[in-house]
């Protein structure tokens, strides 16, 4: 809490909560605009101005839906799977330093934590295919399983470089490290190694594996309804938003920027990751689940390492 | 190397397209807003048509109902009033009903009315949320007294002596389309390359020859 007033720290935490999931459901309507643009259509635009109140409508309307629950479900498991993925990642943005005094938390782990943390998504994902019981769903999450496992491994091996260069697991202090020249630049092997990990993380195109719509109905997904269906697609634009901020925070410089320093540095950063995942998943198509594999095994992981090794070598003589 | 290229040309072509789209949109017409030009001879809903001065054209033939291949059409015919006529023959049709539903918007009632009663209109929203409505009577179907008939369909089936002289007044579109091919007709050689139009080379001729054998 580094030592301010309670009701400071709680006023923060509710604002931040706030920004970060008005954002995660306006990447919905990003998405849908952003789709359409590239498509040559034009995408929701009749609710409000530029259809910005559709994804009010959109939460509404799944208020209101019937919740159909399959008879063969694990019942706890179901209930408690789209809990999970946004504890996970409204956990997340506790850690995340948006600006220099605009920090919730920093514990000297920071980095640690949020491993952690965004790791807890992917079981939400695993555990949601398990529950439904059905052959789609269980298929989304063995693909999520192997997945999220396999691409945590170059995400956290990337992470380890920029933690070499900062040498502090802290967020804060990974940004502080970032002042002159962000991490993008000095470290741009692990930089496009976190990139490409991140899209598998969030389960999103090309990556999109676990939910692949056109094989597998919605993936893990395919059994929920209603206001649980709503939580996972939240979970996942949140995990967007996260993601973004998290490769902001890494690579980029947090709040410094040419210019004033601020928090709006943090915010122009993000959206553009935010564009950027969007963007990558209306251009490129679904890879094969094997083609998935073969390169984080077989590319990214020893890459990685040597980007480590390569990293430690000069940290030592250089 | 070359995978690695073709990704980032990729990202360059949607982001052409997703900037080019947001300036402004070349493709989609936002219906209910916006509504597209129809070809000037668009087949849609029957209007049927009243002379100058406001009275009915129809005479209650029943040559349209009689061609109707999906039989869409139900004509009474009644007695024309004298002192309070109604049209311009001796009999007026009391009942005019068109079927939306069982119309196949051929346009076969428009050639065989030899008042120039019917005309296809550009209304094309026709969808109701009953069958019932979409039965139109009478009053749905005569155009309102003064409402100027719809020209490219009255135009092309109007009798020469009908036009005292005048000239066919088709919507511009059209109108360029016949001149064009009338042009062609005179001056061959410069139109040789273009063959956009009704017939190919030589058919049309064989065409004209065919008629006059028999």
């Amino acid at each position: 809490m580094s030592g301010q007033p309670l009701l400071i720290f709680a006023a923060k935490a509710v604002g931040i909560l706030a920004v970060v999931l008005t954002a995660a459901t306006y990447a919905t309507w990003a998405e849908r605009r952003v789709a359409a643009w590239i498509q040559d259509r034009i995408g929701p635009n009749k609710t409000g101005p530029f259809g910005l109140l559709q994804p009010i409508a959109d939460v509404l309307k799944l208020f209101f839906k019937e919740e159909i629950v399959p008879a063969p479900v694990d019942p706890v498991l179901h209930f408690i799977t789209p809990g999970i993925i946004m504890v996970g990642v409204i956990a997340a943005t506790a850690l995340i330093p948006f600006a220099e005094n605009l920090t919730l938390a920093d514990p000297p782990v920071g980095v640690l934590l949020l491993l952690g943390i965004s790791a807890l998504s992917g079981y939400s994902v695993i555990l949601a295919g398990m529950a439904s019981r059905t052959k789609y769903s269980l298929f989304g999450s063995l693909r999520a399983a192997a997945q999220v496992i396999s691409y945590e491994i170059p995400m956290a091996l990337a992470i380890a470089s920029v933690v070499l260069m900062a040498g502090s697991l802290s967020l804060v202090d990974i940004v502080k490290a970032q002042s002159h020249l962000p991490f993008a630049i000095t470290q741009p092997v692990a930089f496009i190694i976190y990139l490409i990990a991140v899209f598998a993380e969030t389960n999103r195109a090309p990556f999109d594996l676990p939910e692949a719509e056109s094989e597998l109905v919605g993936g893990y997904h395919t059994e929920y309804s209603s206001m649980r269906f709503a939580w996972f697609f939240a979970g996942e634009y949140a995990h967007v938003v996260i993601a973004s901020a998290l490769i902001t925070t890494f690579f980029l410089g947090g709040w410094y920027g040419p210019g004033p320093d601020g928090v709006w540095w943090f915010a122009i950063k993000t959206l553009f990751f935010v564009y950027f995942f969007l963007w990558v998943r209306w251009t490129y198509p679904r890879t094969r689940y094997d083609q998935l594999m073969k390169f984080a095994w077989k590319v990214l992981i020893p890459l990685g390492l040597l980007n480590i090794l390569i990293t430690a070598l000069i940290k030592i003589w250089g | 190397m070359k995978g690695i290229f073709a990704l980032f040309k990729g990202l360059w072509i949607t982001l052409k397209h997703n900037v080019k789209n947001v300036a402004h949109n070349t493709f989609t017409v936002q219906y209910p807003d916006e509504k597209r030009d129809l070809p000037p001879r668009a087949r849609w809903a029957l209007r049927l048509q009243r002379h100058e001065d406001g009275l009915e054209r129809c005479i209650a033939c029943q040559l349209c109902a009689a061609i109707c291949p999906s039989e869409a059409i139900y004509i009474e015919g009644g007695e024309n009033p004298l002192d309070n006529p109604v049209s311009k023959g001796e009999r007026y049709a009391a009942v005019w009903m068109w079927d939306a539903a069982r119309c196949i918007y051929c346009g076969f009632c428009v050639e065989a009315c030899p008042d120039e009663v019917i005309v296809m209109s550009d209304v094309y929203e026709l969808a109701t949320d009953s069958r019932e409505k979409l039965i139109w009577d009478k009053d749905r179907l005569f155009v309102p007294p003064g409402v100027q008939p719809r020209q490219a369909w009255l135009g092309y089936y109007r009798r020469a002596e009908d036009l005292d002289g005048k000239p066919l007044e088709f919507p511009a579109r059209l109108h360029e389309k016949e001149m064009e091919y009338a042009r062609a007709k005179e001056e061959p050689k410069k139109f040789e390359e273009k063959k956009e139009f009704m017939f190919l080379e030589g058919e049309y001729e064989e065409l004209i020859k065919k008629e006059n054998r028999t």
